[in-house]
């Protein structure tokens, strides 16, 4: 093996985790999505258990995992072999394959799903959607006044900037190479300084930016049975929104953190491992919010009778299964028909022009950095 | 409550909208005061059109079931706002209007009278007996439908038609 860290090494063992992380989540997508759901085609709950449907979604799972187990070897192998130069870019291909592969092959079988549809039968002989008036008998997502809490963090950094300003060396160093050796430096300014505060700002416009989407958006309500998929949708929705606060206030004091590598009282590598503990965090608490809820809370409802019926029959919005696309919907965003979370509906121009906006801001503050 | 519409009903979704609120403000499931939730949230819960949601509100303020109080949106008006009194007795006439055209046309088509009383008996049972009892049904999971089919009359049970 050639000169690497030992710290670096854990972080590399750690960034290989990504590649079967993604892969076991994207393999069991179809198990955690309303049963209506059957790769972005709407089909009646109750058809679950209809023996082609769990074939197709079992066959989803085996191609996937198997999968990710080649590609995980094929990172792994790349960070006994050649580290500095291979693994990165394998870790990059490695995320792309498995998440343009399962959008593909959910395609794939959301062709033989359509199918099989046909041949049952499976018709919506109503158009229903339901929702609630007055007392609504289910939890909401947290306010967007709790996004205040970011401003601790935010303000923690600005501080250390700002104290530590004098204390920083006329070089700052900023990237680290394998062997834990400083390996670019920064021209001290008052901007480049300040970077840290910038980079947790922009951060945290996001996570205030994705609240705000979740608050919005379209509840996935069952028309077939409203109390209770509003309360499972109202358990997720608010589960959601305390992860991206929660979460969102602890990856914020990256900022404090590299401030103080900046200052030069902490070194970049020691900065590494709280940053490792947090991203940790982050993955475990994301993870078992996932299992527990499903989309929309449905994992939840999945001890309960299903209906026979079908009261709607969603697909012919749905393009390429995950695009919505419905200009009559007063919606702006909608929970995702084919994943955990939520997605935009292209029908309304207003979307993109949230879409395009976020591009532009996204791009600037990355070209800013660079130049920064 | 739950409000359900379906857009392939033959009854426009905004009246959909706007007899379920009155259902519900029969049967004492809505009381005055309570605030009904903002255009677009509806609309967008709905799946539709926030044109079709304002009509629905529109026409409720209008015939005098909703008031518009500014930041809390639109509210249940009390039953006893003269507006809403005077709304309720022109309504009312016209109702029974209906009703005697309605009687007319059952006659027309072959039914005696005492069938025409059962029918409206049965209908009124509907409207004022078994709902609002919360042991009977759990109305949350219960759909209020809009039509009213012969199938749908026979599934609940109610008195058959003598032909």
């Amino acid at each position: 093996m050639q000169n690497v860290d030992g710290l670096m090494v854990l972080l590399l063992g750690f960034v290989l985790l990504l590649v079967p992380i993604v892969g076991i989540l994207a393999a069991a997508t179809p198990y955690l999505m309303p049963k209506r759901e059957c790769f972005a085609v709407t089909i009646p709950d109750a058809a679950a258990c209809d023996p082609e449907v769990r074939r197709l979604k079992r066959s989803f799972f085996a191609v996937v995992i198997t999968v990710t187990l080649l590609l995980t070897a094929a990172c792994g192998a790349c960070i006994l072999f050649n580290p500095e130069h291979a693994f990165l870019p394998m870790l990059v291909v490695s995320v792309l394959i498995l998440g343009i592969g399962s959008y593909g092959l959910m395609l794939h079988f959301r062709q033989k799903t359509i199918a099989l549809k046909r041949a049952r039968g499976w018709v919506a002989k109503t158009a229903q959607r339901a929702s609630f008036v007055a007392e609504e008998p289910a939890p909401r997502p947290l306010s967007q006044t709790w996004d205040l809490l970011f401003l601790i963090p935010i303000t923690v950094t600005a501080l250390i900037c700002i104290v530590g300003y004098p204390l920083m060396p006329d070089h700052i160093a900023t990237n680290l190479d394998l062997a834990g050796q400083v390996s670019h430096w920064v021209e001290k300014t008052p901007l480049s300084a300040a970077f840290p505060v910038l980079a947790v700002v922009f951060m945290d416009a996001c996570f205030a930016f994705s609240h705000w989407t979740i608050l919005r958006s379209k509840k996935g309500i069952d028309a077939a049975r409203p109390a209770a998929s509003a309360w499972a949708y109202g358990a997720f929705a608010r589960a959601q929104s305390m992860l991206l606060v929660g979460l969102g206030t602890m990856i914020s004091f990256v900022g404090p953190i590299i401030a103080l590598s900046f200052m030069g009282v902490i070194t970049m590598l020691q900065a590494l491992l709280p940053i490792l503990i947090m991203l940790i965090v982050v993955l475990v608490a994301v993870i078992v919010v996932t299992m527990i809820y499903g989309q929309n809370g449905a994992r939840l409802l999945r001890r309960m009778e299903d209906p026979e019926s079908m009261p709607v029959d969603d697909d012919r919005y749905w393009k390429l299964g995950i695009f919505y696309w419905n200009k009559d919907d007063a919606s702006l965003f909608v929970p995702e028909r084919f994943g955990v979370g939520w997605t935009a509906n292209l029908g309304r121009p207003a979307v993109w022009a949230i879409i395009v906006g976020f591009i532009v801001v996204t791009v600037a503050f990355v070209a800013f950095s660079l130049w920064v | 409550m739950v409000i359900i519409i379906d857009e392939r009903s033959s009854e426009p979704l905004y009246k959909q909208i706007h007899d379920q609120i009155i259902a519900g403000i029969a049967t004492g499931e809505l009381e005055p005061g309570m605030s009904l939730p903002s255009v677009r949230s509806l609309a967008s819960d709905l799946g539709i059109n926030l044109h079709t949601v304002n009509k629905a509100y529109a026409v409720l303020r209008d015939e005098g079931y909703v008031q518009m109080r500014g930041r809390a949106g639109a509210v249940i008006s009390e039953p006893s706002d003269a507006s809403r009194a005077d709304k309720n007795r022109a309504s009312l006439e016209a109702m029974e209007d209906d009703l005697f055209k309605l009687a007319l046309t059952y006659r027309a088509c072959g039914g005696t009278r005492g069938q025409f009383l059962e029918c409206a008996a049965a209908q009124a049972a509907r409207a004022y007996g078994v709902v609002g009892d919360p042991a009977s049904e759990s109305r949350a999971d219960r759909p209020v439908h809009a039509s009213r089919t012969p199938s749908g009359r026979a599934a609940r049970g109610l008195s058959p038609q003598k032909a």
